[in-house]
């Protein structure tokens, strides 16, 4: 179950206000954030077009998925990108907690599909380990 | 009202910090599986073996820096929700400067490849 730690009733203000320090470093980091994205939702058009030049206009389903979860992702990076400069710019408490709460979003997005990439990871691995003829046939197939 | 830290607020800090740490960890666990692997690909490999391990060497140590800068960043955000004072993010937010800096430089080089590819 979800737990919540309750707030200080005496929790004054001037303790919760936003210091100067981090409005300018989110200033500075907004952009890199959203740097970040942009290169990479652009690597992933290049990477259609790799696609398609290589594969004759035929389209792979597989690359297709990858690049679907990249672009949802560096969406998701844009968007915390964009709560950062606007937080950066308003400094008030309530763009800072849109801020946090875009980030949580990004990082668990960015953390299912590790997990999901280990997991994977080990099955291929006790697969080769078990019988590694299985997995070289299936990489001939591939390749 | 936005004068105080609600508690949706800090339990998304607590919740950003943990996922954070998650992929800090793993991004310098993938940092040490390429300089062991490297070091043993070069143990059994011969002629350009110099360049190679300076390669796997800076490539592993550029990961494990990001993956630990990243790591601070996470217990600073962590931190913070947990006493619902921003003051810890002073240090956090310049870890993950640091953090986005290497990552675009990464990404911009990334991309530049790419292109290298598509067009070559």
């Amino acid at each position: 179950m979800e737990e919540f730690d309750t707030l200080d009733s005496d929790l004054s203000v001037n303790e919760t206000e936003i210091p100067g320090k981090v409005k300018q470093l989110a200033r500075e980091i907004a952009p890199w954030i959203k740097l970040v994205a942009l290169v990479n939702l652009g690597i992933q058009v290049i990477n259609l077009l790799i696609s398609f030049a290589y594969g004759l206009g035929g389209f792979e389903p597989s690359s297709f998925i990858s690049v679907a979860i990249s672009v949802a992702l560096y969406v998701t990076l844009l968007n915390w990108g964009t709560a950062m400069d606007r937080f950066s710019k308003e400094g008030s408490i309530r763009s800072f907690s849109d801020a946090m709460k875009k980030q949580k979003n990004y990082w668990m997005f960015l953390g299912i599909i590790l997990i999901i990439a280990l997991v994977v990871f080990l099955i291929v691995l006790i697969i080769a380990i078990n019988d590694p003829h299985i997995l070289q046939d299936f990489i001939r197939e591939v390749t | 009202m936005e004068s105080n830290l609600d508690q949706h607020t800090r339990a998304d800090m607590k919740k950003g910090a943990a996922w954070i740490k998650f992929v800090a960890v793993v991004m310098m666990a993938f940092a040490t599986l390429i300089i062991v692997f490297g070091l043993i690909g070069m143990a059994g490999g011969r002629g350009t073996a110099g360049i190679g391990l300076l390669i796997v060497l800076a490539l592993g140590g550029l990961f494990s820096f990001i993956g630990y800068q990243l790591l601070l960043y996470s217990n600073s955000l962590s931190q913070a929700g947990e006493t619902a004072t921003l003051r810890p993010l002073e240090r956090g937010f310049v870890r993950l400067k640091t953090y986005y800096i290497f990552v675009g430089i990464i990404s911009i080089l990334s991309v530049l490849l790419k292109l290298y590819q598509f067009f070559a």
